[in-house]
Protein backbone atom coordinates (compact mmCIF):
# COMPACT_ATOMS: atom_id res chain seq x y z
CA UNK A 1 0.00 0.00 0.00
CA UNK A 2 2.99 2.23 -0.43
CA UNK A 3 2.69 5.35 -2.52
CA UNK A 4 4.61 5.54 -5.76
CA UNK A 5 5.06 9.26 -6.32
CA UNK A 6 5.56 8.85 -10.05
CA UNK A 7 2.20 7.07 -10.26
CA UNK A 8 0.59 9.69 -8.06
CA UNK A 9 1.87 12.44 -10.31
CA UNK A 10 0.62 10.44 -13.32
CA UNK A 11 -2.85 10.24 -11.73
CA UNK A 12 -2.93 13.92 -10.75
CA UNK A 13 -1.69 15.13 -14.13
CA UNK A 14 -4.06 12.94 -16.09
CA UNK A 15 -6.98 13.86 -13.91
CA UNK A 16 -6.24 17.56 -14.37
CA UNK A 17 -5.99 17.02 -18.14
CA UNK A 18 -9.32 15.19 -18.03
CA UNK A 19 -10.84 17.97 -15.93
CA UNK A 20 -9.73 20.68 -18.35
CA UNK A 21 -10.86 18.63 -21.36
CA UNK A 22 -14.23 17.86 -19.78
CA UNK A 23 -14.68 21.47 -18.74
CA UNK A 24 -14.10 22.91 -22.19
CA UNK A 25 -15.47 20.06 -24.32
CA UNK A 26 -18.50 19.12 -22.30
CA UNK A 27 -19.29 21.08 -19.19
CA UNK A 28 -19.16 24.57 -20.66
CA UNK A 29 -21.08 23.89 -23.92
CA UNK A 30 -23.61 21.79 -22.02
CA UNK A 31 -24.15 24.60 -19.56
CA UNK A 32 -24.50 27.09 -22.40
CA UNK A 33 -27.05 24.91 -24.13
CA UNK A 34 -28.99 24.47 -20.91
CA UNK A 35 -28.87 28.19 -20.16
CA UNK A 36 -30.02 28.97 -23.69
CA UNK A 37 -32.90 26.57 -23.25
CA UNK A 38 -33.67 28.07 -19.85
CA UNK A 39 -33.76 31.56 -21.38
CA UNK A 40 -35.88 30.39 -24.28
CA UNK A 41 -38.40 28.68 -22.04
CA UNK A 42 -38.51 31.74 -19.80
CA UNK A 43 -39.07 34.10 -22.70
CA UNK A 44 -41.61 31.71 -24.20
CA UNK A 45 -43.55 31.65 -20.95
CA UNK A 46 -43.39 35.42 -20.70
CA UNK A 47 -44.60 35.79 -24.26
CA UNK A 48 -47.40 33.33 -23.63
CA UNK A 49 -48.42 35.23 -20.50
CA UNK A 50 -48.47 38.59 -22.27
CA UNK A 51 -50.37 37.03 -25.17
CA UNK A 52 -52.87 35.61 -22.73
CA UNK A 53 -53.29 38.99 -21.07
CA UNK A 54 -53.81 40.56 -24.48
CA UNK A 55 -56.32 37.88 -25.38
CA UNK A 56 -58.20 38.39 -22.11
CA UNK A 57 -58.32 42.13 -22.69
CA UNK A 58 -59.47 41.60 -26.25
CA UNK A 59 -62.09 39.15 -25.10
CA UNK A 60 -63.45 41.67 -22.64
CA UNK A 61 -63.49 44.36 -25.29
CA UNK A 62 -65.21 42.08 -27.73
CA UNK A 63 -67.86 41.02 -25.25
CA UNK A 64 -68.51 44.66 -24.35
CA UNK A 65 -68.74 45.50 -28.01
CA UNK A 66 -71.04 42.55 -28.56
CA UNK A 67 -73.37 43.67 -25.79
CA UNK A 68 -73.43 47.15 -27.26
CA UNK A 69 -74.14 45.77 -30.72
CA UNK A 70 -76.91 43.62 -29.34
CA UNK A 71 -78.46 46.67 -27.69
CA UNK A 72 -78.23 48.66 -30.89
CA UNK A 73 -79.75 45.83 -32.86
CA UNK A 74 -82.63 45.58 -30.38
CA UNK A 75 -83.11 49.31 -30.69
CA UNK A 76 -83.22 49.12 -34.45
CA UNK A 77 -85.69 46.25 -34.33
CA UNK A 78 -87.91 48.15 -31.91
CA UNK A 79 -87.87 51.23 -34.05
CA UNK A 80 -88.62 49.23 -37.18
CA UNK A 81 -91.46 47.53 -35.38
CA UNK A 82 -92.91 50.87 -34.41
CA UNK A 83 -92.56 52.28 -37.90
CA UNK A 84 -94.12 49.18 -39.36
CA UNK A 85 -97.05 49.41 -36.95
CA UNK A 86 -97.58 53.06 -37.80
CA UNK A 87 -97.42 52.32 -41.50
CA UNK A 88 -99.83 49.45 -41.07
CA UNK A 89 -102.34 51.68 -39.33
CA UNK A 90 -101.96 54.29 -42.02
CA UNK A 91 -102.39 51.81 -44.83
CA UNK A 92 -105.42 50.24 -43.21
CA UNK A 93 -106.99 53.66 -42.61
CA UNK A 94 -106.42 54.82 -46.16
CA UNK A 95 -107.72 51.54 -47.53
CA UNK A 96 -110.81 51.85 -45.39
CA UNK A 97 -111.37 55.42 -46.57
CA UNK A 98 -110.95 54.37 -50.15
CA UNK A 99 -113.38 51.55 -49.70
CA UNK A 100 -115.94 53.85 -48.05
CA UNK A 101 -115.58 56.31 -50.90
CA UNK A 102 -116.06 53.55 -53.45
CA UNK A 103 -119.11 52.23 -51.64
CA UNK A 104 -120.60 55.73 -51.42
CA UNK A 105 -119.99 56.31 -55.10
CA UNK A 106 -121.51 53.00 -56.00
CA UNK A 107 -124.54 53.75 -53.86
CA UNK A 108 -124.97 57.16 -55.51
CA UNK A 109 -124.73 55.59 -58.95
CA UNK A 110 -127.22 52.92 -58.02
CA UNK A 111 -129.66 55.56 -56.74
CA UNK A 112 -129.27 57.67 -59.87
CA UNK A 113 -129.75 54.65 -62.11
CA UNK A 114 -132.83 53.74 -60.10
CA UNK A 115 -134.27 57.22 -60.48
CA UNK A 116 -133.57 57.15 -64.18
CA UNK A 117 -135.13 53.75 -64.60
CA UNK A 118 -138.20 54.77 -62.64
CA UNK A 119 -138.65 57.84 -64.82
CA UNK A 120 -138.35 55.84 -67.97
CA UNK A 121 -140.81 53.26 -66.67
CA UNK A 122 -143.23 56.04 -65.79
CA UNK A 123 -143.04 57.53 -69.28
CA UNK A 124 -143.33 54.13 -70.88
CA UNK A 125 -146.31 53.31 -68.70
CA UNK A 126 -148.03 56.58 -69.68
CA UNK A 127 -147.51 55.93 -73.35
CA UNK A 128 -148.72 52.35 -73.01
CA UNK A 129 -151.71 53.49 -71.01
CA UNK A 130 -152.60 56.10 -73.58
CA UNK A 131 -152.38 53.71 -76.47
CA UNK A 132 -154.22 51.04 -74.54
CA UNK A 133 -156.93 53.45 -73.53
CA UNK A 134 -157.37 54.86 -77.02
CA UNK A 135 -157.65 51.36 -78.34
CA UNK A 136 -160.14 50.35 -75.62
CA UNK A 137 -162.56 53.26 -75.68
CA UNK A 138 -161.89 53.94 -79.32
CA UNK A 139 -162.96 57.48 -78.89
CA UNK A 140 -161.02 60.67 -78.97
CA UNK A 141 -160.85 62.74 -75.86
CA UNK A 142 -159.93 66.28 -75.54
CA UNK A 143 -156.55 67.04 -74.28
CA UNK A 144 -157.71 68.04 -70.78
CA UNK A 145 -159.83 64.95 -70.32
CA UNK A 146 -157.00 62.90 -71.73
CA UNK A 147 -154.48 64.28 -69.35
CA UNK A 148 -156.76 63.90 -66.36
CA UNK A 149 -157.20 60.29 -67.18
CA UNK A 150 -153.51 59.66 -67.59
CA UNK A 151 -152.65 61.29 -64.30
CA UNK A 152 -155.29 59.26 -62.55
CA UNK A 153 -153.85 56.13 -64.03
CA UNK A 154 -150.37 56.97 -63.01
CA UNK A 155 -151.47 57.71 -59.53
CA UNK A 156 -153.14 54.36 -59.36
CA UNK A 157 -150.02 52.72 -60.78
CA UNK A 158 -147.89 54.51 -58.23
CA UNK A 159 -150.14 53.40 -55.44
CA UNK A 160 -150.04 49.84 -56.65
CA UNK A 161 -146.29 49.99 -56.78
CA UNK B 1 -4.09 -5.69 4.52
CA UNK B 2 -0.52 -6.43 3.50
CA UNK B 3 -1.11 -10.10 4.02
CA UNK B 4 -4.06 -9.95 1.63
CA UNK B 5 -1.98 -8.14 -0.93
CA UNK B 6 0.81 -10.64 -0.55
CA UNK B 7 -1.62 -13.46 -1.12
CA UNK B 8 -3.11 -11.70 -4.08
CA UNK B 9 0.18 -11.02 -5.78
CA UNK B 10 1.07 -14.68 -5.60
CA UNK B 11 -1.97 -15.71 -7.60
CA UNK B 12 -2.14 -16.27 -11.30
CA UNK B 13 -3.19 -12.66 -11.88
CA UNK B 14 -1.49 -9.37 -11.45
CA UNK B 15 -2.41 -7.00 -8.71
CA UNK B 16 -0.98 -4.00 -6.97
CA UNK B 17 -0.02 -0.55 -8.11
CA UNK B 18 3.20 -1.47 -9.84
CA UNK B 19 2.29 -4.70 -11.55
CA UNK B 20 3.78 -4.70 -15.01
CA UNK B 21 1.85 -5.70 -18.10
CA UNK B 22 3.93 -8.73 -19.00
CA UNK B 23 2.11 -9.90 -22.07
CA UNK B 24 4.94 -9.75 -24.55
CA UNK B 25 3.99 -13.19 -25.83
CA UNK B 26 0.90 -11.84 -27.60
CA UNK B 27 2.51 -8.71 -28.82
CA UNK B 28 2.12 -6.18 -26.04
CA UNK B 29 5.48 -4.92 -24.97
CA UNK B 30 5.84 -1.75 -23.03
CA UNK B 31 9.58 -1.91 -22.75
CA UNK B 32 9.69 1.54 -24.32
CA UNK B 33 7.89 2.89 -21.28
CA UNK B 34 9.08 0.86 -18.31
CA UNK B 35 6.92 2.67 -15.75
CA UNK B 36 3.71 2.05 -17.66
CA UNK B 37 1.31 -0.25 -15.86
CA UNK B 38 -1.98 -1.82 -16.81
CA UNK B 39 -4.13 0.48 -14.75
CA UNK B 40 -2.57 3.47 -16.53
CA UNK B 41 -3.91 2.15 -19.80
CA UNK B 42 -7.31 1.71 -18.13
CA UNK B 43 -7.00 5.26 -16.75
CA UNK B 44 -6.46 6.57 -20.26
CA UNK B 45 -9.25 4.39 -21.56
CA UNK B 46 -11.70 5.83 -19.06
CA UNK B 47 -10.47 9.35 -19.87
CA UNK B 48 -10.89 8.74 -23.57
CA UNK B 49 -14.36 7.28 -23.04
CA UNK B 50 -15.45 10.26 -20.96
CA UNK B 51 -14.12 12.81 -23.42
CA UNK B 52 -15.60 11.05 -26.46
CA UNK B 53 -18.94 10.50 -24.73
CA UNK B 54 -18.95 14.09 -23.56
CA UNK B 55 -18.17 15.48 -26.99
CA UNK B 56 -20.88 13.31 -28.57
CA UNK B 57 -23.27 14.42 -25.84
CA UNK B 58 -22.86 18.14 -26.46
CA UNK B 59 -22.17 18.00 -30.20
CA UNK B 60 -25.68 18.84 -31.35
CA UNK B 61 -26.58 21.56 -28.85
CA UNK B 62 -30.23 21.04 -29.70
CA UNK B 63 -32.77 23.06 -27.74
CA UNK B 64 -34.91 19.96 -27.48
CA UNK B 65 -32.43 17.32 -26.37
CA UNK B 66 -32.71 13.74 -27.59
CA UNK B 67 -30.79 10.54 -27.04
CA UNK B 68 -27.25 10.85 -25.79
CA UNK B 69 -27.51 14.61 -25.39
CA UNK B 70 -30.48 14.07 -23.11
CA UNK B 71 -28.52 11.58 -21.04
CA UNK B 72 -25.47 13.84 -20.80
CA UNK B 73 -27.58 16.78 -19.72
CA UNK B 74 -29.43 14.62 -17.24
CA UNK B 75 -26.19 13.29 -15.74
CA UNK B 76 -24.21 16.52 -15.63
CA UNK B 77 -27.20 18.72 -14.80
CA UNK B 78 -28.42 16.32 -12.13
CA UNK B 79 -25.00 16.08 -10.47
CA UNK B 80 -24.51 19.84 -10.64
CA UNK B 81 -27.91 20.40 -9.03
CA UNK B 82 -27.05 17.82 -6.39
CA UNK B 83 -23.82 19.63 -5.49
CA UNK B 84 -25.52 23.01 -5.65
CA UNK B 85 -27.98 21.82 -3.02
CA UNK B 86 -25.10 20.51 -0.92
CA UNK B 87 -22.61 23.38 -1.01
CA UNK B 88 -24.43 26.29 -2.60
CA UNK B 89 -24.23 27.88 -6.02
CA UNK B 90 -21.06 29.92 -5.46
CA UNK B 91 -18.82 26.99 -4.56
CA UNK B 92 -20.47 24.83 -7.21
CA UNK B 93 -19.54 27.40 -9.83
CA UNK B 94 -15.86 26.90 -8.97
CA UNK B 95 -15.70 23.28 -7.88
CA UNK B 96 -18.79 21.79 -9.55
CA UNK B 97 -17.01 20.65 -12.72
CA UNK B 98 -14.26 19.05 -10.66
CA UNK B 99 -16.71 17.23 -8.39
CA UNK B 100 -18.79 16.05 -11.36
CA UNK B 101 -15.66 14.85 -13.13
CA UNK B 102 -14.50 13.10 -9.94
CA UNK B 103 -17.83 11.33 -9.62
CA UNK B 104 -18.02 10.17 -13.23
CA UNK B 105 -14.37 9.23 -13.42
CA UNK B 106 -14.38 7.25 -10.18
CA UNK B 107 -17.65 5.55 -11.14
CA UNK B 108 -16.36 4.49 -14.55
CA UNK B 109 -13.01 3.50 -13.07
CA UNK B 110 -14.69 1.33 -10.48
CA UNK B 111 -16.77 -0.32 -13.19
CA UNK B 112 -13.81 -0.72 -15.50
CA UNK B 113 -12.46 -3.21 -12.96
CA UNK B 114 -15.32 -5.53 -13.91
CA UNK B 115 -14.50 -5.73 -17.60
CA UNK B 116 -12.86 -9.06 -18.37
CA UNK B 117 -10.50 -7.63 -20.96
CA UNK B 118 -7.18 -8.42 -19.33
CA UNK B 119 -5.42 -10.79 -21.73
CA UNK B 120 -2.64 -12.85 -20.33
CA UNK B 121 -0.77 -15.86 -21.66
CA UNK B 122 0.49 -17.44 -18.53
CA UNK B 123 1.68 -21.02 -18.89
CA UNK B 124 1.14 -20.91 -22.61
CA UNK B 125 -2.67 -20.56 -22.56
CA UNK B 126 -4.54 -17.36 -23.28
CA UNK B 127 -6.72 -16.39 -20.37
CA UNK B 128 -8.98 -13.46 -19.59
CA UNK B 129 -9.24 -11.77 -16.27
CA UNK B 130 -10.73 -8.52 -15.06
CA UNK B 131 -8.98 -5.26 -15.72
CA UNK B 132 -7.37 -3.48 -12.84
CA UNK B 133 -9.40 -0.41 -11.88
CA UNK B 134 -7.27 2.73 -11.49
CA UNK B 135 -9.17 3.46 -8.29
CA UNK B 136 -7.85 0.24 -6.75
CA UNK B 137 -4.37 1.74 -6.76
CA UNK B 138 -3.53 3.71 -3.65
CA UNK B 139 -1.26 6.09 -5.53
CA UNK B 140 -4.19 7.16 -7.68
CA UNK B 141 -6.65 7.67 -4.85
CA UNK B 142 -3.95 9.48 -2.88
CA UNK B 143 -3.41 11.74 -5.88
CA UNK B 144 -7.13 12.47 -6.05
CA UNK B 145 -7.19 13.15 -2.31
CA UNK B 146 -4.27 15.53 -2.73
CA UNK B 147 -6.28 17.45 -5.35
CA UNK B 148 -9.20 17.61 -2.91
CA UNK B 149 -6.83 18.71 -0.12
CA UNK B 150 -5.57 21.59 -2.27
CA UNK B 151 -9.11 22.57 -3.25
CA UNK B 152 -10.31 22.53 0.35
CA UNK B 153 -7.63 24.95 1.49
CA UNK B 154 -7.91 27.05 -1.65
CA UNK B 155 -11.65 27.41 -1.02
CA UNK B 156 -11.09 28.21 2.66
CA UNK B 157 -8.44 30.78 1.91
CA UNK B 158 -10.44 32.36 -0.91
CA UNK B 159 -13.56 32.76 1.21
CA UNK B 160 -11.99 33.79 4.53
CA UNK B 161 -8.58 35.19 3.50
CA UNK B 162 -6.00 34.94 6.30
CA UNK B 163 -8.74 34.48 8.88
CA UNK B 164 -9.04 30.95 7.51
CA UNK B 165 -5.95 29.83 9.41
CA UNK B 166 -7.48 30.94 12.69
CA UNK B 167 -9.53 27.76 12.82
CA UNK B 168 -6.29 25.81 13.36
CA UNK B 169 -5.73 27.45 16.75
CA UNK B 170 -9.31 27.69 17.90
CA UNK B 171 -10.48 27.45 20.59
CA UNK B 172 -6.95 27.33 22.08
CA UNK B 173 -3.49 27.40 20.58
CA UNK B 174 -2.69 23.98 21.95
CA UNK B 175 -5.14 22.50 19.47
CA UNK B 176 -2.78 23.35 16.60
CA UNK B 177 -1.15 19.92 16.17
CA UNK B 178 -4.49 18.17 16.43
CA UNK B 179 -6.05 20.51 13.92
CA UNK B 180 -3.20 19.85 11.52
CA UNK B 181 -3.64 16.10 11.97
CA UNK B 182 -7.36 16.59 11.38
CA UNK B 183 -6.70 18.43 8.14
CA UNK B 184 -4.40 15.67 6.92
CA UNK B 185 -6.58 12.81 8.08
CA UNK B 186 -9.58 14.04 6.09
CA UNK B 187 -8.08 13.55 2.63
CA UNK B 188 -6.15 10.52 3.85
CA UNK B 189 -9.36 8.75 4.80
CA UNK B 190 -10.83 9.83 1.50
CA UNK B 191 -8.01 8.11 -0.39
CA UNK B 192 -7.94 5.07 1.87
CA UNK B 193 -11.69 4.49 1.74
CA UNK B 194 -11.89 4.50 -2.02
CA UNK B 195 -8.76 2.40 -2.43
CA UNK B 196 -9.75 -0.09 0.24
CA UNK B 197 -13.24 -0.67 -1.05
CA UNK B 198 -12.37 -1.07 -4.70
CA UNK B 199 -9.14 -2.96 -4.13
CA UNK B 200 -10.84 -5.21 -1.61
CA UNK B 201 -13.73 -5.92 -3.93
CA UNK B 202 -11.39 -6.80 -6.78
CA UNK B 203 -9.26 -8.98 -4.56
CA UNK B 204 -12.29 -10.85 -3.27
CA UNK B 205 -13.56 -11.46 -6.79
CA UNK B 206 -10.22 -12.77 -7.95
CA UNK B 207 -9.70 -14.94 -4.89
CA UNK B 208 -13.19 -16.41 -5.08
CA UNK B 209 -12.56 -17.22 -8.71
CA UNK B 210 -9.52 -19.32 -7.82
CA UNK B 211 -11.01 -20.93 -4.75
CA UNK B 212 -12.57 -24.03 -6.28
CA UNK B 213 -14.18 -25.19 -9.49
CA UNK B 214 -17.65 -25.31 -7.94
CA UNK B 215 -17.66 -21.74 -6.72
CA UNK B 216 -15.54 -20.19 -9.45
CA UNK B 217 -18.48 -19.10 -11.58
CA UNK B 218 -21.39 -17.82 -9.57
CA UNK B 219 -19.76 -16.64 -6.35
CA UNK B 220 -17.58 -14.05 -8.06
CA UNK B 221 -20.61 -13.12 -10.19
CA UNK B 222 -22.60 -12.35 -7.03
CA UNK B 223 -19.66 -10.36 -5.75
CA UNK B 224 -19.56 -8.42 -9.02
CA UNK B 225 -23.22 -7.53 -8.62
CA UNK B 226 -22.40 -6.16 -5.18
CA UNK B 227 -19.45 -4.44 -6.79
CA UNK B 228 -21.81 -2.51 -9.06
CA UNK B 229 -23.41 -1.09 -5.93
CA UNK B 230 -20.07 -0.48 -4.20
CA UNK B 231 -18.70 1.29 -7.26
CA UNK B 232 -21.61 3.73 -7.28
CA UNK B 233 -21.54 4.26 -3.52
CA UNK B 234 -17.79 4.87 -3.40
CA UNK B 235 -17.93 7.34 -6.30
CA UNK B 236 -20.77 9.16 -4.57
CA UNK B 237 -19.05 9.14 -1.16
CA UNK B 238 -15.76 10.42 -2.54
CA UNK B 239 -17.31 13.35 -4.42
CA UNK B 240 -19.81 14.06 -1.66
CA UNK B 241 -17.16 14.15 1.09
CA UNK B 242 -14.93 16.28 -1.10
CA UNK B 243 -17.84 18.70 -1.53
CA UNK B 244 -18.53 18.71 2.21
CA UNK B 245 -14.88 19.33 3.11
CA UNK B 246 -14.74 22.21 0.64
CA UNK B 247 -17.92 23.79 1.95
CA UNK B 248 -16.78 23.33 5.56
CA UNK B 249 -13.53 25.12 4.81
CA UNK B 250 -15.34 27.89 2.95
CA UNK B 251 -17.84 28.46 5.75
CA UNK B 252 -15.30 28.80 8.52
CA UNK B 253 -15.90 31.21 11.41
Amino acid sequence: MDIDFAQMIFAITNFLILLVAMYFLMYKPLKQTMEKRHDKIKSDIETAESLKADADKMKEEISAELAKSRETAQDIINRAQKTADAQKEEIIASARAEADKLVEKANAEIKEEKEKALGEIRDEAATLAISAASKLINQSLDDDAHKKLVDKYIEEAGEVQ
Amino acid sequence: MNAVLQLASEGSFLLGGDAMWETSKIGFNFSFAPGLTKWMIVFWGVMLFMIVAGVIGVRKKALVPTGWQNFSEWAVGGLTNFFTKMIGPKLTKTFGPMLVTFFIFILLSNYSGMLPLNFSTEEGTLSLSNLQAPTSVFSVTAGFALIVFCCVHFAGFRENKLGYFKHLISPVVIMLPFSIIDEIVHPFTLALRLFGNIHGEETVVEQLGTLSVVTSGWVPACMEILGVLFGLIQALIFSLLAAIYISEAAEHE
